[in-house]
Formats: C-alpha cells, sequence, structure tokens
C-alpha cells in the first residue's frame, strides 16, 4: 500500500517515546520516601483482610477484626492472655467473688479508671453495656443469656445474677462483645439499653467508626475495605502501650502482605498461610509467630435417617471415622501446621487430651460397615463450599476424603455449592456430610459443648443429634464450678461423642504471622489475635 | 428536534433501569440461599428472636412483590436502603466507593487512550512492518492477560524487586486522608492543599492503572489500527494530499478525525466497563471501590447493596452511552439526530 512508506514524522515518534516512559519515570520519583524516625517507631502498620467488617459496635460485632479493634479500645473485667487460656486474669475487675451457689458474683472496679472521653467508668457503665448487650437481640447477645439481674451496688461494685450456676460466665466476660462502653457517650448518640433497644439504639453508626470505651487504645477512624486508625488513650489506667498509632490497613493476598513486611512498609502481616510460611527464604526482613489457633476444620455427619438412612446407624459413622487417614490430612494439606483434638472440644482448653483422639484403622472400618449390613459400602454425598475454611482449602480435603472413604467401599459424591447457599442448607440441616469450620466464642469449653453436643445446640440440630446422656454432661459441666472434676466431665463427654460420631474433627490448624524483626511481644491470641497493647519495637 | 430525542432517550434509560432493577432483585431472590445466614453468627441461631429481629429490621418478613414496590418506591425518594453487612444507607456507601473507582477509572482511561491512540496510528503507519508487530502484541497481551495476574506481576517486579512504584492501598498510610469533599483523592488533596497527599495518592494510582488501562489500551490501539487503515486508501484523504496538504495535517486532521468514531464508541463502552470491572485490579492493589464492593455484596447475598450497584452501573452504562452518542454528532455533523 502506498501509505506503506509514510512514516510518523519525527517529532511524533518522540512523543510516543516519551508518553511510554514518563509515568514509569513520574512512578519511580513521585512516591514518597517512607516516614523515618520517631514518627514511623511509634507507628504500627498491620496489613490484614479487613473485608470480614460488618460494625465495630462493641455489642452488635461479631466479625474477627472488630474483636481485634474492640478488645484494644474497650477494657473487659476480666481477661485471658497468652500462655495459660485457662486462667482468668482480673483487668476493670480488681476481684469478685462468687456466691457458693454459684448463682451471684460481685464484682469490685478498680477506682480512678477514666474513659477516653473523660468520664468516670463506674458500675452504672457495666450495667448499661451489659444490657444494651442483651437487648439488642444481635450476634453477640447470647453472652448475656445465663444472666438474670445486674445491680449496681456502688460506684465501683456491680453485682451479677445468673438463672442458673454457669462455670463459663467469668471466661465469657474476657470476650470482646462484653466489654465497657461509656454510657454517657453512647446515650449522647442515640444508644440505649432499654428493652426496646433492638429498635430504639441509633447509637451503631457512630461506634462504627469510633470508639466510647476506656481500652488502652482509641478506634479514632475506620474506612470499609481501606484502613482503621487506633490511637494512644493518653489517660490509660494500665501500662501506657508503646505504640502511638496503629493503623490497619486492608490487603487482601498473603503474598503481598509478605512484600509489605519484608520491604518494610508495613510491621505485621497477620494472613499468613502454611504455603506462604514455606515460601520465606532465609535471610529476609521478616519473622514468623506461630501459635495454636483454637479454630476448627471438621466434618459434620448427619445422623437424621430423613438425611441419609445408612449415616442414622452409629456404626456406620463410627466406620466413617476410622476409614479417614488424619495424619495424612494435616501433613498432606496443611503442611503439618496443625492439631487434631478427639472431639469438637479444641486443644488448648480445660479437659481435652490429644491422645484420646481415634486413629485411622480401615479393618475395622470395614467390620463395623459389614455388621450395619453395608459390606460394599454404599453411595453419599460430600457437600462443602469452594472458599477457604478458615485458610484450609477445601477441595483438596474434600478429595482426600473422598479417597480414604472411597478404600473402605463408601461412594463419595462430591457436592462443592456457593457459601451463602451452602451455609443454609446446612443450616436446614439438609447435607448428609459437610465440611465446615467452627471459631471460638470464648476459652471455655462451654460454647462447644453447647454448639455441638448439647440437643437443640446451634450445631448439634443441623446434624440432629439427640443423646440424652450427652446433654447431662453438657448440663454438669456447665453447673460443675471445681475445675479437676469439670475436666473429668469432658473427657466423659468425649467418650461419648466418639462412640456417637455426629462430628468428625480434621484439624485444628496453627496461626502464622509475619513481623518485623523489630517487634517484639507477639504471642497470638485465639479470640483477638494479638492484645495490641503488650506490642512494642 | 433535539429536545424530543432526549426526551426519547429518557423515557428509554426509564425503562432500562426498572429492568435492571427487576432482574437484579429476582437473580439475587432466586439464589437458594438465606440472606441472613452469612450475616447472621453460628451461635445467634439458636435464638430465633435474633433472626426475627434481622428480618423485621430489613423488611425481609413481608411478602416479594411487595418488597420490591417497597424498594422502588425507596428508590423514588432517594433511599436506597441499608445494607446488611456495612449496616449503613447504601447510597452513603455508593457515595464512598464509587469516586474512589470512578478515579481509578479515569487513570487507566487516560493511560489506555494516550498509549493506545498513538499505537494504533503507529501501527497503522508501519503496516505489516514490525513496529505494527510489536503493537499487535503489546496490545494482544495486554487483551488477553488476566488481570489479577499482571497485577501481581507488576506489584512483584516494580514494587517488591524494583522499588519504583508505592505498594498497594490508595495513599501512604502515614499520611492522613484530606477530608472527603468530591471523594476523589487526587481532588480532595489539592483541595486541602495538601501536596504530600497528592504526590502520594498519584504514585500509587499509576501501577493500579498502567494494569487496568493496558486491557483497554489493547482494544483502544487495535479499534485505532484498524480504523486508520481503512480511512487511509479513502478519496479524501487523496485529495487532501493533491491540496497540498502536508502528511501531518492529512493523518492528524483528515484521517484520524474520522477513525477516531468507532474508537469513541469502543473506548465509550470500555469506559463504563472499566467502572463496574475494577473488581480484580481493586483486590490486587487493595483499592477501596466500587467493585469490591460489589462482589462482597454478592457474596454476602447483601439484597439492598447489590440492587444499589446495579441501578448505578446501569445509571452509568446508560450516561456513557448517552454522551458518546453526543461526541459522534461534534466528530461527525452527519450523525446529528
Amino acid at each position: 500500500m502506498s501509505q506503506s512508506r509514510l512514516s510518523l514524522p519525527r517529532r511524533a515518534q518522540l512523543f510516543v517515546v516519551a508518553v511510554l516512559i514518563l509515568p514509569t519515570l513520574v512512578a519511580a520519583s513521585l512516591w514518597n520516601t517512607p516516614v523515618q524516625g520517631q514518627v514511623r517507631a511509634e507507628t504500627l502498620i498491620i496489613v490484614r483482610n479487613i473485608d470480614d467488617y460488618v460494625t465495630n459496635d462493641p455489642n452488635r460485632q461479631y466479625e474477627y477484626s472488630s474483636q481485634m479493634l474492640d478488645q484494644s479500645s474497650y477494657d473487659t473485667l476480666v481477661t485471658v492472655e497468652a500462655p495459660d487460656f485457662t486462667k482468668i486474669q482480673p483487668k476493670l475487675a480488681e476481684r469478685w467473688e462468687i456466691s457458693s451457689d454459684g448463682l451471684t458474683y460481685t464484682f469490685h472496679l478498680r477506682r480512678g479508671v477514666k474513659f477516653s472521653s473523660g468520664n468516670p467508668l463506674t458500675a452504672h457503665d457495666v450495667r448499661f453495656s451489659f444490657l444494651r448487650l442483651k437487648n439488642l437481640q444481635d450476634n453477640p447477645s447470647f453472652f448475656m443469656d445465663p444472666v438474670k439481674d445486674i445491680q449496681v451496688v456502688d460506684d465501683t461494685t456491680v453485682k451479677v445474677t445468673l438463672s442458673a450456676p454457669d462455670a463459663s460466665f467469668l471466661a465469657a466476660l474476657a470476650a470482646p462483645p462484653t466489654g465497657v462502653l461509656d454510657s454517657k457517650t453512647v446515650i449522647a448518640h442515640g444508644g440505649t439499653d432499654a428493652g426496646n433497644a433492638k429498635d430504639a439504639d441509633k447509637a451503631t453508626p457512630w461506634l462504627n467508626e469510633q470508639s466510647a470505651g476506656g481500652g488502652p487504645y482509641r478506634l479514632t477512624s475506620f474506612r470499609k475495605n481501606e484502613q482503621a486508625v487506633l490511637e494512644r488513650n493518653a489517660g490509660y489506667w494500665g501500662q501506657a502501650p508503646y505504640f502511638a498509632k496503629i493503623v490497619f490497613l486492608h490487603v487482601k493476598d498473603g503474598t503481598t502482605q509478605r512484600e509489605m513486611v519484608e520491604r518494610g512498609d508495613a510491621d505485621i502481616a497477620q494472613d499468613f498461610d502454611p504455603d506462604i510460611v514455606a515460601k520465606i527464604t532465609s535471610g529476609t526482613r521478616l519473622k514468623v509467630v506461630e501459635g495454636l489457633s483454637m479454630n476448627q476444620v471438621y466434618m459434620a455427619v448427619n445422623t437424621n435417617p430423613q438425611a441419609s438412612k445408612e449415616l442414622a446407624d452409629k456404626r456406620v459413622r463410627q466406620a466413617i471415622s476410622y476409614a479417614i487417614d488424619y495424619d495424612g490430612i494435616i501433613k498432606g494439606l496443611v503442611r503439618n501446621a496443625g492439631v487434631r483434638p478427639p472431639a469438637m472440644l479444641p486443644l488448648g482448653i480445660l479437659g481435652v487430651e490429644a491422645g484420646m483422639a481415634r486413629q485411622r484403622d480401615v479393618a475395622r472400618a470395614k467390620q463395623l460397615l459389614a455388621e450395619a449390613g453395608y459390606p460394599n459400602g454404599f453411595p453419599v454425598k460430600l457437600n462443602y463450599w469452594t472458599s477457604p475454611l478458615l485458610g484450609v482449602p477445601p477441595e483438596p480435603l474434600a478429595a482426600k476424603l473422598q479417597a480414604d472413604l472411597g478404600a473402605v467401599g463408601i461412594k463419595v459424591t462430591l457436592e462443592p455449592k456457593e457459601r451463602s447457599v451452602m451455609i443454609t442448607e446446612y443450616r436446614q440441616g439438609k447435607p448428609q456430610l459437610m465440611l465446615a469450620s467452627w471459631s471460638p466464642d470464648y476459652l471455655d469449653p462451654h460454647p462447644w459443648a453447647d454448639a455441638f453436643y448439647k440437643k437443640g445446640g446451634p450445631a448439634a440440630r443441623r446434624v440432629s443429634y439427640d443423646n440424652p446422656k450427652a446433654i447431662d454432661l453438657v448440663a454438669a459441666g456447665d453447673r460443675e464450678l471445681d475445675s479437676m472434676k469439670r475436666a473429668a466431665i469432658y473427657k466423659e463427654l468425649t467418650q461419648v461423642v466418639l462412640d456417637d460420631v455426629p462430628f468428625i474433627m480434621l484439624i485444628q490448624p496453627k496461626s502464622f504471622v509475619g513481623i518485623n524483626p523489630s517487634i517484639n511481644g507477639y504471642a497470638i491470641h485465639p479470640i483477638w489475635f494479638v492484645t495490641l497493647s503488650k506490642l512494642s519495637r | 428536534m433535539f429536545l424530543s430525542y432526549l426526551r426519547r432517550r429518557l423515557a428509554f434509560a426509564g425503562i432500562a433501569l426498572f429492568g435492571a432493577i427487576l432482574v437484579a432483585f429476582l437473580v439475587a431472590h432466586l439464589v437458594p440461599a438465606d440472606p441472613l445466614a452469612v450475616v447472621l453468627s453460628d451461635t445467634a441461631t439458636k435464638d430465633p428472636s435474633i433472626r426475627a429481629a434481622y428480618m423485621k429490621r430489613w423488611g425481609l418478613d413481608r411478602p416479594l412483590p411487595e418488597q420490591f414496590f417497597f424498594y422502588l418506591a425507596n428508590v423514588l425518594h432517594g433511599d436506597l436502603g441499608e445494607s446488611f453487612t456495612t449496616r449503613r444507607p447504601v447510597i452513603r456507601d455508593l457515595a464512598q466507593f464509587l469516586p474512589v473507582t470512578i478515579e481509578l477509572s479515569f487513570a487507566a482511561f487516560t493511560v489506555s487512550v494516550i498509549f493506545g491512540i498513538p499505537l494504533g496510528v503507529w501501527a497503522a503507519l508501519r503496516h505489516n512492518r514490525s513496529a505494527d508487530h510489536a503493537a499487535r502484541l503489546i496490545s494482544l497481551v495486554g487483551a488477553a492477560s488476566p488481570i489479577f495476574w499482571t497485577g501481581l506481576i507488576a506489584l512483584y517486579i516494580f514494587y517488591y524487586i524494583l522499588r519504583w512504584a508505592p505498594g498497594p492501598g490508595q495513599l501512604d498510610p502515614h499520611l492522613a486522608r484530606p477530608p472527603a469533599v468530591t471523594g476523589f483523592l487526587l481532588v480532595d488533596s489539592l483541595i486541602a492543599g495538601r501536596v504530600d497527599a497528592f504526590l502520594s495518592a498519584l504514585g500509587h494510582i499509576i501501577l493500579p492503572a498502567l494494569v487496568l488501562g493496558w486491557f483497554i489500551l489493547g482494544l483502544t490501539a487495535r479499534t485505532t489500527r484498524s480504523a486508520l487503515l481503512e480511512v487511509l486508501g479513502a478519496d479524501y484523504l487523496r485529495t487532501a494530499r493533491a491540496k497540498g496538504l502536508g502528511e501531518r495535517r492529512v493523518i492528524g486532521l483528515h484521517a484520524l478525525r474520522n477513525a477516531l468514531i468507532p474508537v469513541l464508541t469502543v473506548a465509550g463502552l470500555a469506559f463504563a466497563s472499566l467502572l463496574s470491572g475494577a473488581v480484580l485490579t481493586e483486590t490486587v492493589f487493595a483499592w477501596p471501590g466500587i467493585g469490591r464492593y460489589a462482589v462482597t455484596a454478592a457474596t454476602r447475598l447483601d439484597y439492598p447493596a447489590i440492587l444499589g450497584v446495579t441501578l448505578l452501573t446501569a445509571v452509568i452504562y446508560i450516561a456513557v452511552n448517552f454522551v458518546v452518542d453526543l461526541l459522534y454528532g461534534v466528530l461527525d455533523p452527519r450523525i446529528r439526530v
């Protein structure tokens, strides 16, 4: 063609070249050099996936990131810290007495404590916070289920009466939703603790973006999918925290998080999995901290004959539990970064012994199947959703279980579905076998025992689990205030549910975080990930 | 003439919007899942009164047609409802997240036009020579590479290895965000007179804009190239040359002007798709925009948020198409209505 001899004018060529090079140069020169010195040293930057956010209102939130933010901006009456998560320590409550019938708890509050607003913290604030938590009727309201009455004795004494003895009540009061709010400030922003709070309370939008507590930090800004900022509470009653400011940056991808810590742009990366940890080479500016989570990845086995007549037979469920190659799962799927308690009570809480866990026994599995009348196995469906189960990829796990059960003749069909659909079906008790996960409510055996092994419990009813013996043991564990005797009860419960197999515990994964080597005091907490006020540089 | 055209367009826009809301509403409700399944915690499910409180709060206890007309009536009053997952009015969420995405899309669009059109012109003028092949390769790779991949690779190379670009996010974490006036960070930092924030924001937007823009760059370059090739052989160009016009004016004034019409169509539609399609870029670069908001809304079955995003996207598509139609008239007076 004639125009092929045309060439672009020289100046235009230069323009094209300039246009190609310019942005690179701009990118190289414009971004500011990192802040150095005192300001950088006293600022802690944490990269984390914070898109689980729904609200930061402590009485309404029940999401991971908010637990951490609220834990450092609202003090609780008591606390539980690493390494011994069974030991309850005083916090806002200096000391407490429990009546001999186990029904009345009298808390003596620390004197002279002030909220970050300057208002004094009194017993009235404790009562307000507990009542608001109860009456909002939102996700964490169950923390107040055992409570019958709350009385203010004087400014520093509060008396809580329970409707029945509850050995787990103190442990529950360490959880962030039970943190104490500044009632004056909350009321000024539309909050209320009245019986109609679920309709009348209007304080949540305000509490989403700043805190009204008296913790070592206060929340000063929150932008969903972007960042959260905590600033030191200057008038904190306890030891002043090291960092003046903590910035949470929303970064979803673990690899990018790792790069940011290695480059010094962030101090802590909180979403590491065993694969990312395995790729870290020595000599990089990054230290990995590991700790045991109290998360659980498990398989539910429906005991309802309408869901599966085969699974309704206890021997079949036992056969399944003998067929699984547990060690292979932990080794192959999470690079050995996990442990396995015997049942749905996690390792690290009272009364759980790893030694009681069931081991694979293929011959026994086959024998049990034959006894139940299925010597050649039977078909069954395994449901799961496709997004990770607390960091564990469900597809390879499902495939492994399919192979393990196949080895004893059980023909497993895999049925993955979208998470929201699958949660709905699971809560309706439809799946035959289901892969799911659970994360801790608070650090006491009660919430697990109640959820999984008591008839009608939020998890138990999904598999129609109903054994009067288990119900009795759960109730006995709730009542028993002596921890030795209590531990024995949970061991007995474990025996019962290992015989019934309504759930099969698969992995209690380890947690990993990557930190800049200059950071001290990082200890993984199973509920709020880390106690931010204990960190320093 | 123009007014009746405008009226017709507006009527069509209204019908299209109604259709978009209806379809989004039906599809969202057809998903066989409980919208509260994701927002209600496992432990909270043991108390039916909590569930009832949620159902009442979001009007989910009413019959479906009633919910739909209730929603429509609210939309007409400018109320898009409250999101299940952010517990804020959807309109406030959109006001926060949309400008962020528009800013990124605009930057990406600028990148694609200032790279794409010259690249296309260059390729057309060097038809079938190595420059043409190189240009075609650049645009082909851009159009064919998945954005999450190019994004991660770009971050790895330019941030992690070379340190030429800042890390993910919109702003250096040490800098305070200027007060939101327009919601566009670059504009807001200038309004606040914050040069540090402006430079940091500019530095942060370049890499995601290049990654996101590369895709449309390919589209723009290929359309420019083929349109220009078509025009280059036309009689009126020969006439222009015969009149003694310089080659630069022939190309710049006559050829390019006509060739740009299809480019405009493609780029216009691409701009609209940038707004709704920045999801992956936003994920990789931790960009707090509307794309991520939409994905969260969809996976959590957040009905009010899903409907809000759908409505907004529909409005943007309709508006961009309208602007493109008006621009046709400017470029080619024959296409006046």
